[in-house]
């Protein structure tokens, strides 16, 4: 990926943050971690476009894409996901997977 | 297709196929729209439609509550000089509100009569929009309806039963 487009995407994933970041102040409590997670998904995605690969990531963020709209329907369903993605960076840090 | 079936039936669709969609069915949606009821009829409405992908991509930077790419996007704004001449600061801060809501709703029925997907999206940069679309200062977008056929159709989430929510006066 040239730097160019790097810096699109880049540019794009900022004002995500910063748009989320002011929508954050009124939306619901939820919605806070929904934002934080897809980001996670979002720069996952920037990496691979960049050459930066890597089967955990993509793991994490196919977790993520699957699980994050369940924040709509089902809160404890979205909780359980988050607390499942937490242990699975745990066990990454550990070297267990 | 029987209304009660469009009304149980449509589900917000948050991932879409990449085909565009008629002109002619955008147009009908839209006239469900305006066939919305209004207090004291003042339909202070105004619709903008966006079937351009490179600016449903502009506006989907600032919209963190598209997750994919739509076909087309409506955005559904309140014409608050409107609203207020006709229907005073009631009409301005409240009902012109339920006004815009309803006629969301009809969209979104009419879309799924349609086989069109749509989701209703509250998730942007209201400010951010409005500069990056050159609203004037009275029009104030409420809500993007994102439209396109369907990539996936998930279950619905349950319902609050009727008992719950319904209380009967009389016999």
């Amino acid at each position: 990926m040239e730097i160019k487009e790097l810096k699109e995407e880049f540019f794009a994933f900022l004002a995500f943050l910063a748009i989320s970041a002011r929508n954050c102040v009124e939306e619901p409590k939820l919605y806070g971690p929904l934002r934080l997670v897809d980001g996670a998904s979002r720069l996952i995605e920037i990496l691979k476009k960049g050459g930066i690969e890597d089967h955990f990531f993509q793991e994490i963020k196919e977790k993520i894409d699957q699980k994050k709209y369940t924040v709509m329907g089902d809160r404890n369903q979205f909780i359980q996901f988050l607390d499942d993605l937490t242990k699975d960076f745990s066990k990454k840090l550990k070297g267990e997977e | 297709m029987e209304t009660f079936e469009a009304i149980k039936g449509r589900r917000s669709i948050r991932k879409y196929k990449k085909e565009k969609l008629p002109r002619q069915d955008l147009e009908k949606i839209l006239e469900a729209g305006i066939w919305a009821p209004s207090g004291s009829n003042a339909q202070p409405w105004q619709f903008f439609v966006i079937d351009n992908n490179e600016l449903i991509k502009k506006i989907m930077v600032i919209a963190p509550g598209i997750f994919n790419l739509p076909a087309a996007m409506i955005i559904v704004c309140r014409d608050m000089e409107r609203a207020f001449s006709l229907v005073g600061e009631l009409g301005r801060d409240v009902i012109s509100l339920m006004d815009i809501s309803m006629a969301s709703q009809n969209m979104m029925i009419e879309a799924y009569d349609l086989g069109i997907g749509s989701c209703p999206v509250r998730s942007f940069g209201i400010s951010a929009l409005k500069i990056l679309l050159n609203f004037p200062e009275h029009i104030s977008p409420e809500l993007i309806i994102a439209l396109g056929y369907p990539e996936e159709f998930l279950p619905a989430p349950e319902r609050r039963k009727l008992d719950e929510v319904v209380f009967w006066y009389g016999n």
